[in-house]
């Protein structure tokens, strides 16, 4: 028997980000990858029903907290065939980077240049990938110590706000190695 | 010090005011562009890089033409940018960043929608001596053409492509560049084989949505002698059926398909072209590269289509559980909605579908559940995979 599958989608990618990091510290699953479609994203992940379970409802509660619909479902005894959606798998031997990770997401591209830069500036802090998921998403991934990506996301923050694109911005303190293996750039 | 160059972002909806506000950038100061973006819905950002003072002028310029011609979404300068902040960036993964754009003029058609953008092609390469240089789609149904010639047959052209546009759905904008500027290439289609010309009438069909595109291209199929020649994205969920035959047979078939395409899901439109230029048909009906490889079955096909991965993935998983039916594939209409096929026996397929469907609308939108007893085969060699 197959393990059992949770999957949590959301509007943007941010909050699956999220959902992942809390997925993968609540119980013992494996962290499989995620699909997008039309500005909406999904994470998928494994285990035993019982972890699925717990993580399912962790990571819907996180991601519930930074982004707006949010849904959540298990697949029980899943088919094969369900690991086919996942466009975007882990990728297991990518290398993970240490630090916190801070989130901003918002339609367009134009102001993620600016913006990155101005937090790059800012603080001590790197873009680690910039994720574009369709119907105009746009996901700044940025990376340093808790405190300068922090600051980094106030001035971020300050620079997007007002303005009627912009959707969150979040801060992982300590994001687990599966998180950058599945969200990092990709060739 | 390279790194010393200014940085300059502009951000349209809209390719003809990207392609405009770029042109008058790269003419008016020394300017050159170093990347591009597109995020889908029509939205098109190109980073310019120069001195300050040029990067300032040029966007301010590009600014003001973006405004001119569509909508202008983001204009910034960064006087001195930081090089780490840049690399991790997808805009600096533009290819074709060498591409001349040539010297002959560009006329640029741009619609919401295939339909009205393969009839304004055909009435511009028509109505004077133009090439085709291609096609492309930027999302939220927004597709354009370019084409090419001398200034008067270019602008000649634009004229009467536009209007036919407008005749036949929703114009978006149309534009001419007497003289190109050289960078420009970047941004034009690739360019296309145009020496396979189908034959005869020419029908187009616009659905939304992959299911309604199979299952009213079923039956045009069906209902009058024509040949499916290619399903084409349209983008923002939009997808076309382009079919040929006599006038008299597509006439019929585009009919059947119109009917069937609403009762499905939605119908964007359609037109049918008795004498299509070649070119324009060789352009749009192009045989398709992404068609899957698959072999006719003969078996009944179930086709399920959602806004939502969660919704499709438990769709599927619910009917091959409880139906005798076997996977086919999954397939993408565009960036906005995703379909899976199912194929069976007629019984199975159909209670499948309908638990898949109940399922589906469980977790989000379900966009279409249809069932296809005796699928054409040619429909199953055009499918093309996601």
């Amino acid at each position: 028997m197959s393990a059992a599958i949770g999957m949590v989608e959301v509007e943007g990618v941010a909050g699956i980000i999220v959902a992942a990091d809390v997925a993968c510290k609540a119980a013992e699953v494996d962290l499989l990858g995620w699909e997008s479609i039309g500005g909406f994203t999904t994470v998928f992940f494994s285990g035993s029903i019982g972890a699925v379970t717990s993580s399912l409802k962790s990571a819907q509660v996180a991601a519930s907290e930074i982004v707006d619909h949010v849904v959540a479902a298990p697949l029980t005894q899943p088919e094969d065939i369900c690991r086919d959606y996942i466009s975007f798998p882990i990728d297991a031997n990518a290398s993970a980077p240490s630090g916190a990770l801070g989130l901003l997401e918002t339609r367009g591209y134009g102001a993620h240049v600016t913006t990155n830069d101005e937090m790059v500036k800012a603080a001590q802090v790197e873009v680690f990938n910039v994720l574009t998921v369709h119907n105009r998403v746009v996901c700044s991934m940025i990376l340093g110590e808790v405190s300068a990506v922090r600051s980094a996301l106030d001035v971020g923050k300050e620079l997007v706000n007002g303005n009627d694109y912009f959707m969150c911005a979040t801060l992982i303190t300590q994001p687990l190695p599966e998180v950058f293996r599945a969200f990092g750039p990709r060739a | 010090m390279p790194d010393e160059k200014a940085l300059g972002v502009l951000e349209t909806r809209g390719m003809t005011a990207m392609i405009e506000a770029t042109d008058a950038m790269l003419k008016a100061v020394d300017v050159t562009i170093c990347g591009g973006h597109g995020v889908g819905s029509g939205w098109v950002t190109v980073v310019i890089e120069g001195e300050v003072a040029s990067v300032l002028a040029a966007i301010d310029i590009g600014s003001a033409e973006a405004t001119r011609h569509g909508e202008l979404i983001t204009a910034e300068v960064i006087a001195r940018p930081s090089p780490s902040s840049v690399q991790a960036m997808p805009h600096t993964k533009l290819t074709g960043l060498n591409r001349d754009a040539g010297t002959a003029a560009l006329g640029i058609l741009e619609t919401r929608g295939l339909v009205p953008l393969v009839q304004g092609t055909d009435a511009m390469v028509k109505t004077a001596s133009v090439e085709i240089e291609g096609w492309s789609y930027i999302g939220g149904g927004l597709v354009h053409t370019i084409v090419r010639g001398d200034v008067a047959s270019v602008q000649a052209a634009v004229e009467a492509g536009g209007k036919a546009a407008e005749a036949a759905g929703e114009f978006h904008a149309k534009l001419v560049i007497p003289g190109p500027s050289a960078g420009l290439g970047c941004l034009l289609p690739p360019p296309i084989d145009l020496s396979a010309v189908p034959e005869g009438t020419l029908g187009v069909l616009e659905t939304t949505g992959y299911v309604s595109v199979i299952t009213s291209s079923d039956a045009m199929v069906k209902s009058a002698d024509v040949e499916l020649v290619r399903l084409s994205i349209a983008s923002g969920g939009r997808v076309d059926a382009i079919v040929r035959g006599n006038v008299d047979a597509v006439q019929s078939a585009i009919e059947a398909g119109r009917i069937i395409a609403e009762s499905v899901c939605e119908l964007n439109g359609s037109c049918v072209i008795s004498r299509p230029a070649p070119e324009m048909a060789a352009c749009f009906a192009r045989s398709p590269a992404d068609a899957a490889n698959v072999n006719p079955s003969g078996e009944a096909m179930g086709l399920i289509e959602t806004r939502s991965t969660i919704g499709l993935v438990k769709a599927v998983d619910q009917m091959l559980k409880s139906a005798d039916v076997r996977y086919e594939g999954r397939y993408r209409a565009g960036y906005f909605l995703t379909a899976s096929i199912i194929r069976g026996d007629v019984g199975a397929v159909g209670q499948a579908l309908e638990i898949g469907a109940k399922e589906a609308e469980k977790y989000g939108e379900l966009v279409a559940a249809e069932l296809i007893p005796h699928p054409f085969p040619e429909i199953e060699t055009c499918l093309a995979r996601a």
